[in-house]
């Protein structure tokens, strides 16, 4: 069984920065940056994000950290948008294996492509790569 | 001993409705699945299932949210098979005009002990706070 989600971002329409910053409960932090610009038919954008915590309970701890990219050109043909992105997520993982502390990171490649052929028809591929690490007590 | 799970069937319904007044969007949804499978054939003690997301494919599962936009409680219900239904509140305030945007958010305003997973606990009551700078 399976399912997709189809995520379209609207296209920018100006230079444009955004960045959050924010702290809370259980030492979290979390930073994140996004960059938008255009030229002519050409519209690039960046994403960081950041987010740490010390963990609500001993060895729940999490450090993700991730980036993107976004290009679109815009031509006769239609629409031609790149994604790339990339997430690394080391986390404790107390109790999620039995009575004991265990480790895990996730680190996850993406690259995606699309184009739009006129307003009805449009082709895509992407693919990632997902290797997990996990760290039990020998 | 591993054993194959045969026949897993899941059946459900999502909905959704929403109704947006002057700034604000209110939205309320509902999902309910089923899931049937055959787990203990007669030659086996124990199989133990566990999934990475058992709200999403998980057994019996019944939720409900109510979650404004700018303003006001976000609320959740979760109900599983064999266990007691358990509710979240969260709480979410940000200014979304002007270059200076402070947000505050507050999660699980009850402190609700909860677990998606049997045995791993999820955090209690929590606050975050900060701001969004927005340059154009």
């Amino acid at each position: 069984m399976g399912g997709v989600v189809n995520i379209i971002t609207a296209p920018p329409e100006a230079w444009q920065a955004r960045i959050r910053m924010a702290a809370g409960s259980f030492g979290t932090n979390q930073e994140s940056a996004t960059v938008t610009g255009l030229v002519g038919p050409l519209t690039q954008q960046f994403t960081f994000s950041r987010d740490f915590s010390t963990g609500f309970i001993a060895n729940r701890d999490y450090r993700n950290l991730s980036f993107g990219s976004t290009t679109r050109y815009a031509s006769k043909l239609g629409s031609t948008d790149l994604d790339l992105g990339y997430a690394d997520k080391p986390f404790g993982a107390q109790d999620f294996y039995g009575a004991y502390p265990s480790w895990e990171r996730t680190k996850t490649w993406y690259s995606g492509l699309r184009q739009s052929f006129g307003e009805r028809t449009e082709a895509a591929f992407s693919s990632a790569a997902t290797p997990i690490s996990l760290s039990l007590p020998g | 001993m591993a054993a194959n799970i045969v026949r897993l069937n899941f059946t459900g319904v999502e909905t959704s409705a929403a109704w947006r007044w002057r700034h604000q969007l209110f939205d309320v949804s509902y999902t309910g699945l089923r899931g049937v499978s055959e787990l203990l054939p007669e030659n086996l003690y124990e199989v133990r299932l566990q999934l990475p997301h058992p709200f999403r494919c998980g057994f019996m599962d019944r939720h409900a949210v109510l979650v404004p936009s700018r303003l006001g409680p976000g609320s959740g219900a979760m109900e599983r098979r064999a266990r007691d239904p358990y509710g979240v509140w969260d709480l979410y305030l940000a200014r979304n005009r002007g270059p200076v945007r402070p947000f505050v958010q507050f999660t699980n305003l009850a402190n609700t002990r909860y677990q998606e997973i049997l045995s791993i606990p999820l955090p209690g009551r929590a606050v975050l706070g900060g701001v969004e700078i927005v340059i154009r």
